[in-house]
């Protein structure tokens, strides 16, 4: 599973890269200390850095939902076109054919690597439902819900297969 | 010197439950210490000592100055007052001096030894393996953070602060201007994706006649856009706009068109694709219809385009039947069958066959195998349901017809038709039919056929006025591609009747004109009504469709 996990990792490597990315400015913007900052590596942490664990509630639901809503809305930016002008309606011109598949493929990357570890997802447990207050236990509740199912999808590499049913699915469709 | 004993004496007062090693080492530490502490006392007494009678000297010595008369007194102030000054600042000298040799005689080994055991102190302390920092090796751990934290807060410090990686912000920027390319791409064909969305939802709701308009419309914009070449990126065409045309054409019957998009704006090259395999299918199906058609041509020529009706009906039936036994040379038919028991069909309905004869021969067609574009026939089954009464049965077809492509008029006129040619015609039923067709039949290319439907439920009502409005709007429709009016016998009549029937002698007179046009008349059906010699029922349900 770990291998499989790796090998999605490194054939989404954008994404993976990004992610790290905005693992990084998080930790740095609440003073976290970052062990490895590699986020491209041959183990579970693949796609993430190796940072010390989130004290606060906040934290630790910013380090699994913020990686997570801009990868969604870099995304979603960039798979607007592909959908549309080669999945759906097919335009006719190569170059632009050609951009847009570029452009899915980070889109798709993306996707694959917007949840947090299992490590984040469970300290998120941890901190909002038995350190948080009640305002934060309701405000982050649903994107706990989210990062909690999607980094155990994740780490299965069922999110890579879910993008990969629907890029066919696309195909397919239209 | 309390603070000096005090240091001294610092060994003594700290017990020790060492190791046997440690404490060997440490008890010949305590000896020294206290032997130095011995001796330094020693000298510290006699520096009292010595500090006493050097005090006790002065004390005399000023007051052997002060009982002297010769010297000056405080009633003179101005008096020279050296003498007292010279002899204090000698005296003070003398005490500085047997400071200093005190200092130089007893201090310097205490001190040195002193300075042996601060520097021993002070040396780096020996830290254990598992107290040291994982990340550097050298420096304590940081436990202020825990007991277990394993890092010292210098690499804390320097592990909050990690550089952002090059790589990572590359590719972060990298993301950015392809999404900017690919946004740019698709705002140039904001317009066009607009119109494929609409007849993409045609096509989804089964609106075909809606669908074919506006792809055949969207294509005939685009004609050409390929010669553009690439590097104009907003000239271009949807490949999926082509596909869905196609198969709109073909579902609709048109398969000449289909064949002819798809050829065109595919190519050869592109329907030998696997991907392609369904679009090549209606290719070759065309192909084949095309045989067909040239076979039958062969055989009707006379009858279909020079209207020859003097002939002999069966032998032309077997010519027919003739070219369904023929086969290719790898055993398959060669001729398309539905499309050869169609024209079968064709025969009995120029003999003016009963419409139960001709509705049998093409539920044959039906029951072919394979897909021989069988529902290319239902509306005319439909039709000929309808003309026999059986309700059932023509909703059956309807609702198959209507499956494929919800604007399929033959489809609602066939329904109404039913409820029409009863006994006692159900103008509620046909209304019903008509707000059914309404719903379907909105395009801006698609003629209003619901319209006749409603003056037709109307009349039977007697509600000529609503009957004449209806026939109204039918007649002010213009199709949105062509801008000419969609007039009928049909309709026509219909509205020279609803004419009459609202005293309208203009209206009649118009519908009079543009019959004369056609070199026709409006049906003598009316003159008859006129005369009293029918009904408006029997008028209506006047088999042949003229209304």
């Amino acid at each position: 599973m770990t291998t499989f996990y790796i090998f999605t990792r490194f054939l989404t490597f954008p994404g993976a890269l990004v992610r790290g990315l905005w693992e990084q400015m998080v930790c740095r913007i609440h003073g976290i200390p970052m062990e490895d900052t590699r986020m491209l590596r041959r183990d579970e942490l693949c796609s993430h850095i190796e940072h010390e664990l989130f004290p606060k509630a906040g934290g630790a639901f910013a380090i699994g939902f913020v990686p997570a809503l801009f990868n969604a809305v870099l995304a979603f930016l960039l798979a607007i076109g592909p959908v549309l002008g080669v999945f759906v309606f097919r335009m006719n011109n190569p170059i632009v054919f050609a951009v847009q598949l570029v452009a899915y493929w980070f889109a798709f990357s993306l996707y694959v690597n917007s949840y947090p570890s299992i490590e984040d997802a469970l300290n998120m447990k941890e901190k909002i439902y038995r350190e948080g207050n009640i305002l934060q236990k309701i405000l982050f509740t649903p994107g706990f819900i989210g990062c909690y199912i999607g980094a155990y999808l994740e780490r299965w590499g069922v999110t890579f297969l879910l993008a990969l049913a629907v890029m066919i699915l696309m195909i397919v469709r239209f | 010197m309390d603070e000096l004993e005090k240091n001294v004496m610092e060994p003594e007062a700290q017990p020790a439950e060492p190791l046997p090693d440690a404490a060997e080492a440490e008890a010949e530490i305590a000896a020294e210490a206290e032997e130095v502490a011995v001796e330094a006392e020693e000298i510290a007494v006699e520096a009292e000592e010595a500090a006493a009678e050097a005090e006790e000297a002065v004390a005399d010595a000023i007051d052997a100055v002060q009982a002297d008369d010769t010297l000056p007194t405080d009633e003179a102030p101005d008096a020279p007052a050296t003498m007292e000054d010279e002899l204090v600042q000698e005296l003070e000298g003398i005490r500085d001096l047997l400071q200093q040799e005190l200092d130089k005689a007893g201090d310097e080994p205490l001190i040195q030894e002193l300075d042996e055991i601060a520097a021993e102190e002070a040396a780096p302390e020996e830290i254990p393996e598992e107290e040291r920092c994982q990340c550097c090796g050298e420096k304590r751990r940081d436990t202020s953070f825990g007991e277990d934290y394993p890092y010292c807060a210098d690499c804390r410090a320097v592990m909050k602060a990690s550089p952002l990686r090059l790589p990572a912000v590359l590719m972060l920027i990298l993301m950015f201007i392809v999404a900017g390319a690919s946004l740019y791409f698709t705002s140039l064909y904001i317009l066009d994706y607009s119109t494929l969305i609409e007849g993409e939802t045609h096509f989804e709701t089964r609106e075909l006649t809606d669908a074919a308009a506006l792809l055949s419309s969207y294509m005939s914009q685009k004609q050409g856009a390929e010669l553009a070449g690439p590097t104009d990126f907003a000239d271009a065409y949807s490949i999926t706009a082509v596909k869905h045309l196609a198969e709109t054409f073909t579902e609709m019957g048109y398969l000449g068109d289909a064949n002819e998009i798809l050829t065109t704006y595919l190519g050869e090259k592109a329907l030998q694709r696997p991907w392609n395999k369904k679009y090549l299918a209606i290719t070759e199906d065309y192909a084949a219809l095309k045989d067909t058609s040239t076979a039958i041509n062969e055989i009707m020529q006379d009858v279909l385009y020079y209207g020859v009706t003097d002939i002999d009906y069966e032998e032309r039936d077997e010519q027919l039947q003739s070219l369904l036994a023929e086969q290719n040379e790898d055993g398959s038919p060669k001729y398309n069958a539905a499309f050869v028991e169609f024209y079968r069909y064709v025969l009995l309905d120029l003999q003016e066959s009963k419409p139960e004869a001709m509705l049998e021969q093409l539920q044959t067609v039906q029951n072919l195998d394979g897909n021989e574009h069988q529902w290319m026939y239902l509306p005319t089954m439909a039709d000929l349901a309808s003309k026999i009464g059986d309700e059932a049965l023509t909703k059956e077809y309807a609702d198959a017809c209507l499956a494929i492509n919800s604007q399929e008029a033959t489809a609602y006129k066939a329904m109404a038709n039913v409820y029409r040619f009863k006994d006692e015609p159900d103008a509620e039923k046909i209304l019903e039919v008509a707000k059914d067709a309404e719903s379907h039949l909105t395009g801006g290319s698609i003629v209003p056929t619901y319209q006749e439907l409603y003056a037709i439920g109307y009349l039977l009502q007697d509600d000529y006025e609503k009957a004449m409005q209806a026939m109204e709007a039918y007649m002010n429709y213009t199709n949105s591609s062509t801008g000419y009016p969609a007039y009928s016998v049909s309709s026509c009549n219909l509205y020279a009747l609803c004419s009459v029937l609202c005293e309208n002698q203009e209206g009649y007179d118009e519908m009079a004109s543009v019959f004369a046009t056609a070199g026709m008349e409006p049906s003598a059906l009316i003159k008859q009504y006129q005369d009293g010699k029918i009904t408006l029922t029997e008028l209506l349900q006047d088999d042949g469709g003229d209304f």
